[in-house]
């Protein structure tokens, strides 16, 4: 499989504080990679060095097969485009002369993109307003479209979709797909909206601790999503007990409903149920979530430490 | 208001801003004199007499006052956080005094410790000083009437501009241009005096030749070059601005004449400009 | 570097800041040299008179410029810092040290372009009066100086502005940087001054301040630092033919050799020049960006 980025043992430090602590991943070339981590885990400090903007303490990292302290990294840095944290847009330019800028700065012979990728991102009608008059999600969309000028192979996105609308949401989407689709853009792409990154994302590294806690394709991470029973009763705590005497995981969601994670014979756990005066309310299968595999993964032995207390 | 008041004096004095300014001043008020006990050959230190050193801190309070305000106002705006104070239930015109008795509070501090640390270097390293003390302390007083003055006048432009770096390149420039009509306004005037201590009995009376005789100055008589309208307007400055007063302050051994005047002067300013500054600011939008 | 200059240049002169100090930089210039250009023949002792209106001017000019020089570029190229938009630059590819020398090349052009605008201004009048008694040589000396100054000037501000990532702080830093170093100037042109009245005091066997006179070490050191420093500079082009020959009877001196000194000058700023700028580009190589 070919890499587009490939990283090594990526470590960063501010003064005393590990930003980055060993981060190692891939990225296929024509994926599309969520990076997913809690806030402070490192996903932006890792963009910024992925985009040259600050030098990694120690480790490295190679895009397109050029290590980052090589001559041609910069030629390699061409065929990418990013909005690292917050978009970079002149304030007091509109959203043409930004693109137009953008384009010059790229020494494209011509400004026949500007048009196209205004529509593309839903900014086409702005005229003469200037950005620093732009609502938060237009500023967004400015700096994607920035991102996207000069026609690039890989986009690195640090949360797009912030201060977009549902409406802006969807288009955003459709366009990261289209754009990975049509031409063949590999994007790298860190969202906290983990419902929406698992709409889009093809392969996943899990950041927490300026590390990566594991990378799966999108397929593995469906295989590992933990189907579960969910229940609802009038007495979790009896529910606990008894589950507890049948050795079987579970996982309380509050006081009436409760997770479980195995197969069982539900005319022996209601009669035991009722022996604990518990009643049960409902009963239905259940997907974990990316948003729960997640927290499993990074959040993981709260629920076996609660019970032990 | 009283609560918004101790948050905005714990904000001051417990954020870097301040005390960059202080240690700032420190150095300023320490260096002059130490330059010159260094560069002055021993023996001769019986001959030097540094009191223009001691105002050298009003001279360029206006530069400090437009760095201060300019950033510990306009911050507000560029982060946001003066729409707190405003969801809080405080109004623009209390903000505004807040942000106005902070300030002067802060700058007169500065302007205190920069006279005494002067003061202290001036008298271990060469003892003599012309002025006396009290004479000293009076005008340190009017001159922080006029630092409340030069501080009114740069949280008006601050609180209008509303941008952190729009306030202090246009109250820094504003300084600048104030230093430098000062400087001509007091050389014009000395030439102008020159003028009447040479001229007749046609140009100025007996008496008020004796007032130019004991001040090196007398108000409101024209000469050939300097008349009329000109003249008052030179005046005003010359008695109004911060920076007049403080070259003044140390050039003279007593109270300068017409200190009444820098003082209703320092006052006057002082109120019309909060006015202006408040009137504004309730008027305009915040984003 | 091309496209990175030609992007530039077009957001400086596309920037209302440009036109704004450039208007202002206009109405100084004819303010200067207004009342003396409107002045009747009947009232004008010689042509000469107008020789030394610009002269101030260009001295005036010079004096102004290197405030409006720290405003100008600290608003300038601070705003790729507040806006964020320095890091489409690193992005794209292009390397610190061109992206630094981008904004040095844009800011030293835009002042020489200001400089020569307002010298067209100030020079009109001559039309009106001809150009007899002006020394062309002095005129050529103190605009090729004061354009060097100009770059020299321009590579310090650039340096704070690259460095400093806060626009505010960055104004700030600028302008009481060049205050520092005109109070400094001023104060090393007094000692200088001092030292060689008492002298000459002395040497007429009148009554003098020996306080004032420095040691040999002393004057060595004030008269380096008269030279190198760019605001001393700036302090002399009004007398710079006397600055050159170091205050000798220049009637004695062939043009020749002033150009030549001249020359040592310019020298002189251009290793400021590399200095500074060699020094600010390795430091922001090594800065991080956010």
């Amino acid at each position: 499989m070919e890499y587009v980025i490939k990283t090594n043992d990526l470590k960063k430090n501010y003064k005393s504080f590990k930003a980055l602590d060993g981060l190692s991943l891939n990225v296929p070339k024509g994926s599309i990679y969520g990076l997913v981590g809690r806030n402070g885990a490192g996903k932006t400090t890792f963009f910024r060095i992925l985009c040259g903007l600050q030098e990694p303490s120690s480790g490295d990292y190679e895009i397109y097969g050029v290590k980052y302290n090589e001559k041609g990294i910069n030629k390699s840095r061409r065929r990418m485009g990013a909005v690292v944290e917050t978009p970079s847009i002149y304030l007091d330019m509109t959203a043409q002369q930004n693109l137009k800028y953008q384009c010059r700065m790229l020494g494209l012979p011509d400004y026949s993109c500007v048009d196209e990728l205004l529509k593309l991102v839903g900014l086409a009608n702005t005229g003469k307003k200037k950005a620093k008059n732009f609502s938060l999600g237009m500023k967004q969309r400015l700096g994607i479209a920035v991102a996207l000028v000069g026609e690039p192979d890989l986009l690195i996105l640090d949360e797009p979709i912030n201060g977009l609308d549902p409406q802006g949401i969807v288009e955003i989407r459709e366009l990261i797909l289209r754009l990975n689709r049509e031409k063949e853009i590999t994007v790298m792409i860190s969202s906290h909206i983990l419902d929406e990154l698992s709409k889009l994302a093809t392969y996943y590294g899990f950041v927490d601790h300026g590390r990566v806690v594991k990378e799966m394709s999108a397929e593995e991470l469906d295989n590992s999503c933990r189907k579960c029973i969910r229940m609802e009763v009038t007495d979790t705590a009896a529910m606990a007990r008894v589950l507890d005497n049948m050795g079987v995981e579970y996982k309380i969601l509050s006081e009436t409903s409760a997770d479980i994670f195995a197969k069982l014979n539900f005319s022996k756990l209601s009669d035991a149920l009722s022996g604990e005066n518990c009643e049960v309310i409902s009963m239905n299968e259940h997907d974990e979530s990316l948003e729960g595999f997640f927290i499993s993964l990074v959040g993981g032995g709260r629920n076996d430490q609660a019970s032990e207390n | 208001m009283i609560r918004l008041l101790r948050t905005e004096f714990a904000r001051c004095f417990t954020g870097k801003l301040f005390w960059l300014v202080v240690l700032f001043n420190v150095v300023l008020a320490s260096s002059f004199n130490v330059l010159t006990y260094a560069t002055t050959k021993s023996g001769d230190f019986s001959n030097v007499f540094t009191d223009k050193t001691l105002y050298i801190g009003l001279i360029s309070m206006g530069l400090t006052a437009a760095v201060f305000v300019a950033f510990h106002a306009g911050s507000e705006f560029d982060e946001g956080t003066i729409r707190n104070k405003l969801i809080a239930g405080n109004t623009k015109t209390g903000i505004y005094i807040c942000d106005l008795a902070v300030c002067s509070a802060a700058l007169i501090i500065i302007q205190y410790l920069y006279f005494f640390i002067a003061y202290a270097f001036s008298y271990i390293l060469f003892g003599a000083l012309h002025h006396s003390f009290s004479v000293m302390m009076q005008l340190q007083l009017i001159g922080a009437l006029g630092t409340v003055a030069v501080t009114a006048f740069m949280l008006m432009i601050t609180m209008i501009v509303r941008s952190r770096t729009i306030a202090v390149t246009v109250c820094m420039i504003a300084a600048i241009v104030f230093f430098i009509a000062c400087v001509a306004i007091i050389n014009e005037l000395e030439e102008h005096s020159m003028e009447l201590l040479d001229a007749g009995p046609e140009i100025i009376s007996a008496e008020k030749y004796a007032v130019l005789d004991k001040y090196s100055y007398v108000y409101g008589v024209d000469s050939e070059n300097l008349f009329g309208t000109e003249l008052a307007v030179k005046e005003f400055f010359y008695d109004s601005l911060l920076q007049s007063q403080a070259l003044r302050f140390s050039d003279e051994r007593s109270l300068p004449y017409h200190w009444e005047f820098m003082v209703i002067y320092n006052i006057a300013i002082t109120l019309v400009t909060t006015l202006i500054g408040v009137v504004s600011f309730r008027r305009l939008d915040l984003k | 570097m091309k496209n990175l200059l030609k992007a530039e240049f077009s957001r400086m002169f596309r920037s209302k800041l440009f036109w704004i100090f450039m208007i202002l930089s206009v109405v100084f210039c004819v303010y200067s040299i207004y009342d003396d250009a409107n002045m009747p023949a009947e009232f004008r002792q010689s042509g000469q008179i107008y020789g030394y209106v610009f002269e101030a001017a260009l001295y005036f000019y010079i004096l102004v410029y290197i405030f409006a020089a720290a405003v100008l570029d600290s608003l300038f190229i601070s705003r790729e810092h507040a806006d964020g938009t320095i890091r489409n630059k690193i992005i794209s590819g292009h390397s610190r040290a061109f992206v630094y020398m981008t904004e040095l090349i844009v800011c030293s052009v835009t002042g020489l372009i200001m400089f020569i605008v307002n010298l067209a201004i100030i020079s009109l009048p001559f039309l009106k009066f001809g150009i007899h008694g002006m020394d062309g040589w002095v005129t050529m000396r103190r605009i090729i100086l004061i354009a060097v100054l100009i770059i020299a000037i321009n590579a310090l501000f650039v340096l704070f502005s690259m460095l400093i990532p806060s626009r505010a702080s960055s104004v700030v830093w600028s302008i009481v940087f060049i205050i520092i170093m005109l109070v400094s100037s001023g104060l090393i042109q007094d000692k200088l001054d001092n030292d060689s009245r008492s002298r000459n005091l002395r040497e007429s066997g009148e009554y003098y301040e020996h306080s004032k006179i420095l040691g040999d070490t002393e004057r060595k050191v004030y008269k380096a630092l008269n030279y190198i420093l760019p605001t001393n500079q700036v302090i002399h082009t009004y007398d710079i033919d006397d600055f050159l020959a170091d205050y000798k009877d220049t009637s004695e001196i062939p043009q020749k050799k002033l150009n030549i000194y001249l020359a040592g000058l310019c020298l002189l700023d251009a290793v400021t020049f590399v200095l500074v700028t060699a020094a600010g580009i390795t430091i922001f190589r090594k800065k991080d960006l956010k």
